[in-house]
């Protein structure tokens, strides 16, 4: 196994090691968190990607598509291969990151994401598709894995009192993210748009040198606790209780033990219920009150819906301290399962107040279902590898990422296509993602604590 | 390979880490300030985005 010391570096990117980070006397834990929103709100752009798709259409025919123009069918590759990389970076930088510890990590998560910002540029720039492709989706993709898992475990290690609170605080900007970039994004095409050019090259370039600086200010204010660093007041528990461990589980031993498959599953179910209604809820809200929702409101009300994904995050992973990882994620279930069966009676009454409720906070707790997961992790397999084993863990949302979508997509269509109303075209999937939830009650309902053999020697913790 | 001696590190009093006696957290002066600067550094543009968020959202109630 190799030590944290071997992983440092000389030379000019020596502050970028784990020993440049430990934090001196009187510096404050609250500047990790954020540290880790200045990562985290740049990444979060992600789910903003789409407000490019209608430009990159009329990049030669400017004011419409010309045939030589890119079509909206290609471009949707640009942010699925960006999520496909964002789950392969997550899972197999984990260990390394663990290694190098979080600054260096979030340097590379700036250059990756800043830089695919900067390639795709060029690639707009010569109208070459494939170099889009490689920038953001590839470069980008990782940027996005590795810093979306880069402050998790430093998190943890700094509020060992309320790790949920201190992970949902960063993951919360990973939500945020997109709110910022969409208006940021259409204001900057309007400012370079000329009656020759859309504006997206230098947006992109602008985005890719602002997002670079904001990741980098993050890895300059990161600090990792000393060893045997505690809060004051704050004694680490002797004894595990419950689901809450005090042992450490190797990263490569996690996977033999069904703890991990137990929660892969129960953050996938959560996220495909959450997901697939996120990617149809301008066409739903329209569909659903016809005439009483114009698309103008109906991207109001996606607006709303990453709002409540935002604030949900920091509510459920700080209410998870109180009331413990498993009782949160059965209430997302529980809760989320009444809500979905009666989505579809909002629409029968007309109350467009009731839907957009539920709905608030059916996001909630998917945002809540990503931000409570980190310290769900730490309590189950302890904090030595919790990065790594989170990182692995979000290849469950790259599999939501295409279940989700594809489900209500598709249930859609083929009842329109038997002659059901669009108006009514949602319940029975409504009624599927309720039936998914209660899969995930079930797998959640079956969490134990890890046996003792998948445990780390105390000797080869430190190591 | 590079054949350096390793030689443990001395540290100054200023750059000596937090040790598990020395946790309490200094939050008057200078730490005050790095704490407003930091939080404003990511607090405004999100306040920013909700509060655009907000404006677009009211469209659905009116």
């Amino acid at each position: 196994m190799t030590s944290l010391a071997q992983a440092d570096s000389r030379g000019l990117f020596s502050w970028l090691d784990r020993s440049h980070t430990v934090a001196k006397p009187g510096f404050s834990r609250w500047l990790v968190p954020p540290a880790a929103l200045c990562v985290h709100l740049c990444i979060g752009q992600v789910y903003a990607f789409s407000v490019f798709n209608l430009p990159m259409t009329r990049l030669i025919g400017i004011t419409e598509s010309a045939p030589d123009d890119w079509k909206l069918t290609q471009l949707g590759w640009i942010f699925s291969i960006a999520i496909v990389f964002l789950g392969l970076a997550a899972a197999f930088t984990g260990t390394w990151l663990d290694r190098v510890g979080p600054r260096k990590a979030m340097f590379a998560a700036a250059l990756c994401f800043g830089g695919g910002f900067l390639v795709s540029a060029f690639g707009v720039h010569t109208h070459q598709l494939w170099i889009v492709y490689l920038g953001y989706g590839v470069l980008g993709g990782c940027g996005l894995g590795l810093g979306y898992i880069s402050p998790v475990k430093t998190l943890i290690t700094w509020f060992p009192d309320r790790p949920g609170m201190a992970t949902g605080m960063a993951i919360m900007g990973f939500g945020g993210g997109a709110m910022i970039a969409s208006p940021l994004s259409v204001w900057l095409m309007s400012q370079f748009s000329s009656p020759t050019n859309v504006g997206v090259t230098g947006t992109f370039i602008t985005l890719g040198l602002v997002y670079m600086f904001f990741m980098m200010m993050g890895s300059v204010i990161v600090r990792v606790p000393p060893k045997g660093w505690a809060p004051e007041g704050y004694v680490a528990p002797t004894e595990s209780k419950k689901l809450i461990t005090t042992a450490h589980v190797h990263v490569d031993e996690a996977l033999k033990t069904p703890q991990f498959y137990l929660l892969w599953g129960v953050l996938c179910l959560n996220v495909t219920a959450g997901i697939g209604v996120l990617s149809q809820a301008s066409a739903m809200s329209q569909e659903m009150f016809p005439g009483r929702i114009s698309v103008l409101a109906a991207s109001g009300f996606v607006g709303l819906l990453s709002l409540f994904n935002m604030l949900g995050r920091f509510f459920w992973a700080s209410t998870s301290d109180f009331i413990g990882r498993r009782n949160t994620y059965m209430i997302f279930f529980a809760l989320g399962m009444a809500l979905y069966a009666v989505v579809p009676w909002t629409g029968t009454v007309g109350s467009i107040v009731l839907f957009v409720t539920f709905y608030c906070i059916i996001m909630t707790m998917y945002g809540g279902g990503f931000a409570t997961i980190p310290a769900y992790l730490k309590d189950v397999f302890g904090t030595r590898y919790v990065g790594a084993i989170h990182g692995r863990l979000l290849t469950a949302w790259s599999a939501a990422g295409v279940f989700g979508p594809v489900l209500v997509n598709y249930i859609r269509e083929y009842q329109i296509n038997n002659g059901v109303p669009k108006a009514e075209a949602y319940s029975v999937t409504m009624y599927i993602m309720a039936g998914l939830l209660l899969v995930g009650f079930i797998l959640n309902w079956m969490m134990s604590p890890v046996d003792e053999r998948h445990h780390m020697d105390p000797k080869d913790v430190d190591a | 390979m590079n054949a350096t001696t390793w030689t443990p590190k001395t540290w100054t009093l200023e750059e000596r880490p937090m040790t598990e006696t020395t946790h309490h957290e200094d939050v008057s002066g200078a730490n005050k300030i790095k704490l407003v600067l930091a939080w404003s550094f990511v607090g405004i543009p999100l306040l920013w985005g909700v509060f655009n968020t907000l404006a677009k959202a009211a469209l659905l109630f009116q």
